[in-house]
C-alpha cells in the first residue's frame, strides 16, 4: 500500500511556505505533503511553526509566499471557508461544538436540511447522521443526546464526524488526543485509522510521539520554522523521532524534499 | 455493537451510559423534573396561601379569568425576552419599550384620531424598529447588549414620560378596548381546543410514520399518547373553567397563539436552531457559516415586536396609557417569567412554552398581592426574592449537568 501510494502525486502539497508576523519569521520556507490513505503526523516542539503552517493550509492565515496544491491544483485561500469549500476540513482543539445542541444538530450546524413549512428536516438529518456515525463506528448513547452529555472522546469523535460528513479530501486534526484519558485516546486513534481506511488524507498535529507510532504512516518534523525531517514511521524508532524534534540528530530526508 | 468504542474500551463507566438509548431520555426528564417540580409546588403553595388570606376569593373561575385578562401581556413580552436570553444576551429596555408602545397607540388613537388598526400597527412598528435599532448597535457595532439596552431603558422612559407629561391618555376606541377586555365565543374556543388536540395527534402520527419509513426507531408511543392526552385534558379543563365565568379572555388566546408560532420558529426552523447555536457557542456557530450578526440583530427586533404587542394589550385592558402602567418592575417580572420557566441566563437553554409556567406564577403573585392590598414597596421585595430564587434554580440545574432542556 505504501509503495503504490508513493508513486502518485500526494493529495496535499505545500511548497516553500514563508510566513512572518511583523519582525517575527515563523515559517522559513516549509514543504509538506499528505497522501490519500495515509496518516501524516506533523511533529515539533512548541514554537516550531506547526500551528501557523496548518492555519495557512486551513485558510486562516495567508502565507507570504509559497504554494498550496490540492490534487495537483494550486489553491489560493483567503478565508477558512475557501479551504473548506476546496475540501480541507480542520478540527481545532476547541472542537467547535455547541454543547446545548444534540449530535444531529451539531453535525448539520450551518448546513441544515429544510423540509416543508420552513421547518428543519429532522428525520432526514437524523438518518444521515446515524449512517455517518455507523460508518465511522462511533458509538454514543443517542444521536439525540446533547453534546454536553458526551465524554471527551465522544465529543472529539463527533467533531471528526462533523468534518467528514461533507466528504472532504483532507482532514487536519490539531492535537486530537491532548485533553483525553488513555481509553478515550485509543478510541480517537482508532477513529483516525478508519479515516485513513476511508481513503482520506489525514494530517495529525501532535507533539506526542506515542500517538505518532500508534497511527501515523509518515512523520514530518518541524523545528524553528523549518522542516527538518520526513520519516517513514515503520523505518524509525521513537528515539530517532525525538532526536529529530530536539535537533539532536540531522536527517538526510530533510534535504531531499 | 460494532467496532471499537466506549462500550468495549477499558473504562468501567461508559457501558452503563452507552447501553440503552432510552436511558438518556430518562436522565433528561429527571433533571427537568428536578427544576420544574419546585415551580409547580410554589404555584400550589401560593394559591393555597392567597386562598386562605383572601377569604376564598383567589381560587376559582372568576379570578383565573381576571388574572388572564389583566396579566397576559407579561408572558407575551417575555416571549421576546426568551429569544434574547437564548442568545445569552439581555434586554433591559423592554419594560419602557412596552410603555412607549402603549403611549404611541394612545396618541395615534386619541389625539390623531386614527382607526384602531393604524394605531396598533403604528405602536408595534415603532417598537420593532426601536428593537432593531438596538440590535444594530449590539450585533453590527458590537456594543454590549447590557449597556445598549440600559441606554434604551432611559431613552424610552424619557420619551414616554415626555409624551404623557405626567398625565393619563384615555383611549375610547372600542376596537382597541376589545383586545384587552373581550372573550372568545364559547363554540369557537372549544373548536380551537379540538383543533389543537387534532393537530398534536395528527402531526405526531405523521412524524412516527415518516420515521418508520426512514428506518428510524420511534420513541415509545406511551410518551406521545400521554403528552397529547395531558395537553388535551389541560386545555379542556381550563377552557371549561373559564367558560363557567365569561369565557376565554381574548388576551389569553393571543398569548397562546403567539407562543405556538414562536415555539415553531424556535424549535422547528433553521433560524431557531441558529439562535440556540449562537447562545451555545458563538464561535462554533460563526465557523459553521451561521450569520451570527444577522441572528442577533433579528432577535432584538423580535424583542421589540413583542414589547409592541404587550403594549397594545396593556392599552386594550386599561383603555388608557399612563406612566404607572409599565416600567422597571415589568422588566423584572418578565425576566423572572423566563427564568422560572427554565430559560437560562447564560444562553442556549430553555423554550418558549416556559413563559406560560412563569407567567402563571407571576400573575398569581400579582393577583393575590393585589387582592390582599399589600403595600407596593413590599411587593417589590417579594418579586426581587422570587427572581433570585428562580436564578438559583437555574444555577443548580446547570450544576446538575442538565444541558438538555431544549425544544
Amino acid at each position: 500500500m505504501v509503495d503504490s501510494s508513493t508513486m502518485s502525486v500526494p493529495r496535499l502539497v505545500v511548497r516553500d511556505i514563508k510566513k512572518s508576523f511583523g519582525a517575527v519569521t515563523v515559517l522559513r520556507g516549509v514543504n509538506f505533503e499528505a497522501r490519500a490513505g495515509e496518516v501524516t503526523a506533523l511533529l515539533g516542539d512548541n514554537g516550531a511553526g506547526k500551528s501557523t503552517l496548518i492555519k495557512c493550509v486551513a485558510g486562516t492565515h495567508i502565507p507570504d509566499s509559497g504554494t498550496i496544491s490540492l490534487e495537483g491544483v494550486v489553491q489560493h485561500f483567503h478565508t477558512p471557508s475557501d479551504a473548506t469549500a476546496a475540501g480541507i476540513e480542520t478540527i481545532y482543539q476547541d472542537l467547535a461544538l455547541c454543547d446545548n445542541l444534540d449530535v444531529v444538530a451539531n453535525l448539520f450546524l450551518g448546513r441544515e436540511r429544510r423540509g416543508g413549512f420552513a421547518a428543519l428536516d429532522e428525520i432526514s438529518m437524523e438518518k444521515t447522521a446515524k449512517g455517518a456515525l455507523d460508518q465511522l463506528q462511533i458509538i454514543i448513547p443517542s444521536v439525540r443526546s446533547t453534546v454536553a452529555q458526551l465524554s471527551g472522546g465522544q465529543r472529539q469523535s463527533i467533531a471528526v464526524a462533523k468534518a467528514v460528513l461533507w466528504a472532504p479530501k483532507v482532514v487536519i486534526l490539531d492535537e486530537p488526543t491532548a485533553a483525553l484519558g488513555v481509553a478515550q485516546q485509543r478510541q480517537v486513534l482508532d477513529l483516525i485509522k478508519r479515516l485513513r481506511e476511508a481513503g482520506l488524507a489525514v494530517v495529525v498535529i501532535t507533539h506526542n510521539v506515542v500517538d505518532v507510532f500508534a497511527v501515523a504512516d509518515v512523520a514530518i518534523v518541524m523545528r524553528l520554522g523549518k522542516r527538518v525531517a520526513k520519516l517513514r514511521v515503520a523505518d524509525v524508532t521513537p528515539e530517532d523521532t525525538v532526536a529529530a524534534i530536539t535537533g539532536a540528530r540531522e536527517f538526510a530526508e530533510a534535504v531531499a524534499s | 455493537m460494532i467496532g471499537v468504542s466506549d462500550t468495549d474500551s477499558a473504562t468501567p463507566h461508559p457501558p452503563a451510559s452507552a447501553a440503552a438509548p432510552a436511558r438518556a431520555g430518562l436522565q433528561i426528564d429527571g433533571s427537568k423534573l428536578a427544576t420544574t417540580v419546585p415551580i409547580y409546588a410554589a404555584i400550589v403553595l401560593i394559591w393555597l396561601f392567597f386562598e386562605s388570606q383572601t377569604g376564598g376569593r383567589f381560587i376559582g373561575a372568576r379570578n383565573l379569568s381576571e388574572m388572564a385578562q389583566e396579566y397576559s401581556y407579561k408572558p407575551l413580552l417575555a416571549i421576546g425576552v426568551v429569544f434574547v436570553l437564548l442568545l445569552g444576551d439581555i434586554d433591559l429596555s423592554v419594560g419602557y419599550l412596552t410603555l412607549l408602545c402603549a403611549t404611541t397607540v394612545a396618541v395615534l388613537s386619541a389625539f390623531a384620531h386614527q382607526p384602531a388598526v393604524v394605531a396598533i400597527a403604528g405602536g408595534v412598528v415603532v417598537c420593532t424598529l426601536l428593537g432593531l435599532a438596538q440590535g444594530f448597535l449590539i450585533s453590527v457595532l458590537q456594543m454590549p447588549a447590557f449597556v445598549v439596552t440600559l441606554g434604551g431603558f432611559l431613552i424610552f422612559e424619557g420619551l414616554a414620560y415626555h409624551i404623557l407629561s405626567g398625565a393619563t391618555i384615555n383611549v375610547p376606541d372600542q376596537t382597541i378596548a376589545s383586545i384587552g377586555t373581550s372573550y372568545v365565543p364559547t363554540p369557537l374556543s372549544y373548536a380551537l381546543v379540538l383543533l389543537a388536540i387534532a393537530g398534536i395527534v395528527l402531526s405526531g402520527l405523521a412524524e412516527r410514520r415518516k420515521r418508520t419509513a426512514a428506518g428510524l426507531v420511534n420513541p415509545p408511543a406511551t410518551g406521545f399518547v400521554g403528552r397529547a392526552a395531558a395537553i388535551g385534558v389541560l386545555l379542556l379543563v381550563v377552557v371549561a373553567l373559564l367558560d363557567s365565568y365569561r369565557g376565554v379572555p381574548l388576551s389569553l388566546a393571543i398569548l397562546l397563539a403567539f407562543a405556538l408560532v414562536t415555539w415553531y420558529v424556535a424549535a422547528k426552523t433553521p433560524f431557531g436552531r441558529h439562535v440556540y447555536a449562537v447562545g451555545g457557542n458563538v464561535e462554533a456557530a460563526r465557523r459553521a457559516g451561521i450569520n451570527t450578526v444577522g441572528v442577533r440583530w433579528i432577535v432584538f427586533g423580535i424583542a421589540g415586536f413583542f414589547a409592541g404587542i404587550a403594549g397594545v394589550l396593556l392599552v386594550g385592558y386599561a383603555q388608557a396609557a399612563s406612566t404607572t402602567a409599565a416600567g422597571p418592575d415589568l422588566l423584572l417580572d418578565v425576566i423572572s417569567i423566563a427564568v422560572i420557566g427554565g430559560v437560562s441566563l447564560t444562553g442556549g437553554r430553555g423554550n418558549v412554552w416556559s413563559v406560560l409556567l412563569g407567567g402563571l406564577l407571576i400573575a398569581s403573585l400579582d393577583s393575590g398581592l393585589n387582592l390582599m392590598s399589600v403595600d407596593s414597596n413590599f411587593v417589590y421585595v417579594i418579586k426581587g426574592v422570587i427572581l433570585l430564587l428562580a436564578i438559583l434554580l437555574d444555577v443548580l440545574g446547570k450544576r446538575r449537568g442538565a444541558g438538555a432542556a431544549r425544544t
